[in-house]
């Protein structure tokens, strides 16, 4: 089955259009779910918009009310599969944690309507397991959305984002490590309707080792978001030289009053930095881990501690 | 310059629609070696199993039952103005390229309709052993050139407009320059298209041998009819090694134009090919000039500009392939969009894994002029290998309303000033053509911001 569709078709020669995904995993319940979220409640099923198309049975399916500041939901798959459909409803301004660990299976869905300021972070830490992650928002007020994947996983995401009030600013951070012989498949779509609006997207890729990483980000002005402001950038370091990166940052644009810029840049370690860390005595392991940390930092100083420090030790292990 | 003017029909033989006894019938009039049939019904059988390119703009308003695949006017090919028939004459007189020719080209060719209909070449450059001569006349006089190229640069398999193309191709040019010799001055082939509901396959076959130069003009237009008209041409470029070869097109289809031309390049070790581009006329167009970077060391410069008007969309762009090592590629385009045309542009960038010490850059910017025009920047890389340099940046946005109110307060109307904004934005584009190519670019955008085209 064909999934995570790009907005637009490009050439069928860069296999990027969409992804081929097969599943056949067998769904039991799961209740391993571990939160300090107090209001959790039953909810009928709900759709979302943009999502990745595999259906199967739902394992855990819940309404999670957001009244505190700082809220985690950790889900750890031990060699289980995780089929959620979870809408998230902050009622204050608010930072949602949400982690997956373990191995096993993952298909999720996480819906959010946020008329508060919310910060949504999303880590991916599950190895030797296949990740799949529709997330829709419907942003009323500001988002900014973390995803962090240090998965040894096939993961395969789907973000769908649509700022429909005026004067709202939403951002989308991501850092994706992509090792041996991990597949990532990564689709933004951010529909941008009120007047007014920012959205921020900036994306830090590693592949090394045989990775294959295909990164789709797409920013669409729609007619009427007039003074609206788009700016999208993708950074890929290339580690070996066996690897897979495809790239398809798009703009798309109805509307004159606007101002929308992307780029995107990839390649190896400079040589240049790397020489001078040496230079100063550091070793070539440890320079790079540096050159690649420094830039990971820029994203990683949204994130308060524990968690800064966790994620760090996690990621030079990943480097390691 | 004035695009717009019909001729009445005069033809000696046409036909309709495509179907294998027309290909047979059209190589028997030709008088065509057995190899040229051959290769025309293998693309036949392409054409009829391929399917129509599931993204880009939609082609469903073009049938082809319905388009003259292949006209001829009553004359014969000649190098010498006074015998090419008065009115065909006169439509080229009136776009300017006999003038042209007396002042700044060494060579002619000018196609009308399905037909090369005049071609010239400057005595010395004929001397040096120049070859510039219509299609036709090279498959018969250059026949081991012509096959050794012919749909291998573009396979018939690429897409199924190249297949169409090498079952109806007829006219276009071929030019080879032998080795060491530059040409200072520009070749150009002009390519008119009279008759309502027509097609117009010419194909152009470029050999530049090793450490060769050549810069080559292409032209394009054709009267606005209520029918589609349809462009399905291949052009293949071969660059050998140490070889520098200058493409540039003007194209000003008319808007009833469904332009599906296809472009590639074959870059050798230490060759160079500049692709310089302003895409202003179609109604429809998928158009991606593409160069294979094979050699070492070898380059691509692409500078393109698209403006898509009322009622047009125009799906640019430009493809690089990197193969060799320690190439280079640069890709500066600019797209404007007004009175509702939609203006998409692609970039596909492919580094394969024996491609070290690649660098690419790839730059699009575009301009809005209003707010019920659409513009999209769809741009996609792929990268084998990690010794390599990409980056790619793209704008999007409209006029600033500051450089307006600067211009306007220094006495310049609004439109004026509008004018003169998105002719410095073409600058980077015109600069790169000959002085009268480039006051017909000007031209061309004055009138698409007036709406006169």
């Amino acid at each position: 089955m064909k999934i995570n569709n790009s907005p637009r078709k490009t050439s069928n020669n860069f296999n990027i259009n969409d992804i081929e995904y097969i599943s056949n995993h067998i769904i039991k319940d799961y209740n391993n779910i571990d939160t300090n979220i107090k209001e959790i409640k039953n909810v009928d099923n709900f759709n979302l918009i943009h999502e990745l198309e595999i259906k199967e049975k739902i394992n855990y399916q819940k309404e999670l009310i957001i009244k505190e500041k700082n809220n985690y939901i950790n889900f750890n798959l031990n060699n289980e599969s995780l089929t959620e459909k979870i809408l998230l409803t902050p009622l204050t301004n608010s930072t949602i944690i949400i982690n997956y660990s373990g191995n096993g299976y993952h298909n999720g869905k996480i819906l959010i309507n946020n008329t508060y300021k919310t910060k949504l972070i999303i880590i991916n830490r599950l190895n030797n397991s296949d990740n799949l992650l529709s997330l829709e928002s419907l942003c009323q007020n500001n988002l900014d959305v973390i995803f962090i994947d240090l998965g040894n996983t096939k993961s395969i995401i789907n973000y769908y984002s649509k700022q429909i009030t005026d004067s709202i600013e939403c951002s989308i951070n991501t850092i994706c490590m992509t090792n041996k012989s991990d597949i990532k498949d990564i689709n933004y779509l951010v529909e941008v309707y009120g007047k007014n609006n920012k959205i921020n997207i900036n994306v830090e890729n590693t592949i090394n080792k045989k990775g294959i990483k295909h990164y789709k980000g797409t920013i669409d002005f729609k007619k009427g978001c007039l003074d609206s402001i788009g700016k999208e950038k993708e950074h890929c370091l290339l580690l070996s030289n066996d690897n897979e990166s495809v790239s398809l940052p798009m703009i798309l644009c109805s509307e004159q009053s606007i101002t929308g810029n992307h780029s995107t840049s990839q390649g190896k370690i400079d040589s240049d930095k790397l020489f001078y860390l040496m230079s100063r005595g550091i070793d070539e392991l440890n320079a790079k881990k540096l050159i690649i940390l420094s830039r990971f930092n820029k994203i990683l100083n949204n994130l308060e501690e524990p968690l800064y420090s966790e994620l760090l030790n996690e990621i030079e292990r990943n480097l390691k | 310059m004035e695009y717009n003017f019909k001729n009445k029909d005069i033809y000696k033989y046409q036909t309709k629609g495509l179907n294998e006894s027309i290909i047979k019938e059209i190589s028997k009039y030709k008088q065509e070696p057995d190899w040229m049939l051959e290769k025309r019904l293998q693309a036949l059988e392409i054409y009829n199993k391929t399917p129509l390119p599931n993204w880009g703009p939609s082609l469903k308003e073009l049938d082809l039952e319905k388009i003259i695949t292949y006209l001829k006017p009553d004359n014969k090919m000649t190098n010498n103005w006074e015998d090419v028939p008065q009115n065909i004459k006169d439509t080229f007189d009136k776009l300017g390229i006999p003038e042209a020719e007396k002042k700044s080209l060494s060579g002619v060719g000018a196609q009308y309709d399905s037909e090369v209909v005049y071609h010239s070449l400057q005595k010395e450059l004929q001397e040096q052993g120049v070859i510039y001569t219509d299609f036709e006349t090279a498959i018969k006089e250059y026949p081991e050139l012509v096959k050794k190229y012919y749909m291998k640069i573009v396979p018939m398999n690429d897409h199924k407009f190249a297949a169409l193309h090498a079952t109806i191709t007829s006219g276009g040019s071929f030019v080879y320059i032998p080795e060491n010799v530059k040409v200072d001055i520009p070749l150009q082939s002009y390519f008119r298209l009279n008759a309502k509901g027509a097609g117009q396959f010419e194909h152009t076959l470029i050999i530049v041998d090793e450490n060769a130069s050549l810069h080559f003009i292409e032209g394009c237009s054709a009267p606005k009819y209520n029918e589609v008209n349809l462009h399905a041409g291949c052009v293949e470029l071969v660059v050998k090694k140490n070889a520098h070869l200058r493409y540039s097109t003007i194209e000003n289809w008319s808007k009833n134009m469904m332009n599906l031309n296809t472009k590639k390049t074959l870059v050798e070790e230490n060759g160079t090919i500049e692709w310089v581009t302003g895409s202003f006329g179609s109604k429809i167009s998928m158009l991606y000039p593409m160069s294979i970077l094979k050699g070492d060391n070898s380059k691509c410069e692409y500078t393109g500009i698209t403006f898509a008007g009322n009622n047009q969309e125009l799906d640019t762009g430009v493809k690089v392939l990197h193969v060799g090592k320690n190439t280079s590629s640069m890709i500066n385009a600019k797209s404007l969009s007004k009175d509702g045309g939609k203006s998409i542009f692609r970039s596909d960038i492919k580094i394969m894994n024996k491609a070290t010490n690649t660098k690419c850059s790839v730059d699009c910017d575009s301009l809005m002029l209003d707010d019920i025009s659409i513009s999209d920047t769809i741009p996609t890389s792929e990268i084998h290998n990690n010794d390599v340099e990409f980056t790619h940046e793209a704008t999007i946005g409209k006029i600033s309303d500051n450089a307006i109110f600067y211009l306007m307060s220094r006495g310049i109307s609004e439109s004026d000033a509008k004018a003169l904004i998105v002719r410095g934005f073409a600058y980077p584009i015109s600069k790169e053509l000959p002085l009268e190519y480039a006051a017909e670019m000007n031209n061309l955008i004055n009138l698409e911001l007036e709406g006169q085209l």
